[in-house]
């Protein structure tokens, strides 16, 4: 019986009969499901509604480059699935760099060959279920570890069992808190998890500080943080403690070039002597601000509340620039490396020292890259200052090439 | 010969028909980006490169490999920016050689 049977595939391409072609020879040859997209925008709606086992990504996709959305996808989800290449191009060069990028595979589009395609789909595809595998048997050792890996707290075993130690008959009265990152749903949205989990990491480390002879700090799940308070806490004590962490952990730092704010959502549970349980109510005294703060903040509205620098996310004046600058609506290019790839912009606004681009769909932009204003006769060296979602800060290094 | 393979036979021979379509479409959008009295402009420019890049990419899957070279030099014109005189002289070019293999 054929494993591969039914195994569910992605595939990207601006061509949408080259999309036909693929998707007939994968499912009528190679019996896998196919679902399509032409836009990265669409590719990553695909990817975080259904569970993919391969992608294929067209290298060239006129707009942007396939390493670029092979990058995302590595960036933004959580277990990304094995990404394969179909280029025309095929220089040993494109190759190197798609495998830096994180490629299983690459697959020849003008020399294509149904089998090597098929076979290049499931041999990644094996791999990665292999990976999976060991990756969930992981899972279960970390879950028992007895400090989180990512933030050094307490484990979520072991925060569980204490709580539970502490609610049964031999324990005493106690509080606990329950602390989440208000924005880490967005954050992974809008910049993926590995920039959420350096901002998750940061949260846990001011929370850190506060633990004590009575107060101990875990994880209750992978996301959401506790503070347990022994030793017959009063209400006071509790209130002060929480309105502490609160402001600790309400704070602003840069992530992978982007500027983010954070804060928390505290939850208050009570445990008396007697074992009755008295719940405090579930939202801080600063949820609603919270919640009107990042409503409404998606992947495709996020650059229009930069724009309006209203973003609760994206702090304010980042940019520092030292001279005047002035809305352009301009098309540009991102050249990387020497035309090794180059990515279409629109240039939003110009000063003497830089600029301010808007790239669209999932980009993310290195550090150093050439930007060709077309038809301004501006063509410079620059240096990324920040990024948030689709929207990039340059300064310019150099003058007109 | 299977009948998955000759399932799939048949669809590639649909799609290279239709491909074979397309291309007459091009020529006519080809036409109309060129036009004497258009100025060719960065989107000018950019609309003639996506199809050249499109032939270039999927003509040899559809059975018309003759294009494909072609196709890419026209793809590789625009990026060095050529004059329009010379743009426009590749560009029918181009058209003659897609008349040239594709019966519309």
């Amino acid at each position: 019986m054929d494993v591969m049977d039914k195994k569910r595939v992605a595939l990207i391409d601006d061509d949408p009969l080259f999309v036909e072609f693929i998707s007939s020879i994968l499912s009528q040859e190679g019996n896998f499901r196919v679902a399509s997209a032409t836009t990265s925008d669409e590719l990553f709606a695909l990817l975080e509604s259904q569970n993919f086992q391969c992608v294929l990504v067209d290298y060239d996709l006129g707009t942007m480059s396939g390493l670029m959305v092979g990058q995302q996808i590595k960036d933004r989800l959580q277990s990304p699935p094995p990404i394969v290449m179909l280029t025309g191009e095929g220089s040993e060069r494109t190759v190197t760099k798609a495998f830096r990028v994180g490629f299983s595979d690459y697959v020849s589009k003008r020399h294509l060959d149904k089998d090597e395609l098929i076979g290049a789909v499931r041999s990644s595809i094996k791999k990665f279920e292999a990976d999976q595998m060991a990756w969930a048997r992981e899972q279960r050792v970390r879950e028992h570890r007895r400090f989180d890996e990512l933030t050094g707290l307490l484990g979520v075993a072991h925060t569980n069992e204490r709580i539970e130690d502490l609610s049964g008959p031999k324990g005493g009265p106690f509080a606990l808190l329950t602390v989440s990152l208000t924005e880490l749903a967005e954050l992974r949205q809008v910049l993926g998890y590995k920039t959420a989990d350096k901002a998750l990491q940061a949260f846990a480390l001011k929370l850190s500080e506060f633990q004590s002879k009575h107060v101990i700090c875990g994880h209750m799940d992978h996301d959401s943080l506790a503070v347990i308070i022994s030793a017959n806490p009063s209400e006071e004590l509790v209130e002060n403690l929480a309105e502490k962490i609160r402001q600790a952990l309400t704070f602003v730092a840069d992530f992978d070039r982007s500027t983010v704010s954070v804060s928390p959502t505290i939850t208050r549970v009570f445990k008396n002597g007697s074992n009755a349980e008295v719940q405090i109510p579930a939202k801080s005294e600063n949820a609603d601000t919270l919640e009107h703060a990042t409503a409404g903040i998606t992947p495709e509205t996020a650059t229009d509340v930069v724009g309006e620098k209203t973003n609760a996310i994206v702090k304010e004046g980042k940019e520092r620039r030292a001279h005047t600058r002035h809305r352009v609506l301009k098309r540009g290019k991102i050249i990387i490396n020497d035309l090794v790839s180059v990515v279409d912009c629109t240039v939003r606004d110009m000063s003497e020292g830089g600029a301010r681009l808007r790239v669209n769909g999932v980009f993310v932009a290195p550090d150093n890259f050439v930007l060709d204003i077309v038809g301004s006769g501006i063509k410079r060296p620059v240096s990324t200052q920040w990024q948030c979602g689709t929207e990039i800060g340059v300064q310019y290094m150099g003058p007109n090439i | 010969m299977t009948t998955t393979t000759a399932q799939l036979q048949n669809r590639i021979a649909q799609l290279s028909e239709k491909f074979a379509a397309r291309c007459t479409e091009d020529v006519t959008a080809l036409k109309d980006l060129t036009g004497v009295s258009v100025a060719m402009g960065p989107d000018q420019q950019q609309q003639i490169k996506s199809i050249a890049h499109r032939i270039a990419g999927t003509a040899a899957l559809f059975g018309f490999e003759p294009l494909t070279e072609p196709a890419r030099q026209l793809e590789q014109a625009v990026n060095d920016e050529m004059t329009d005189d010379h743009l426009r002289q590749a560009v029918h070019d181009f058209m003659e050689i897609i008349q040239a293999h594709v019966k519309g």
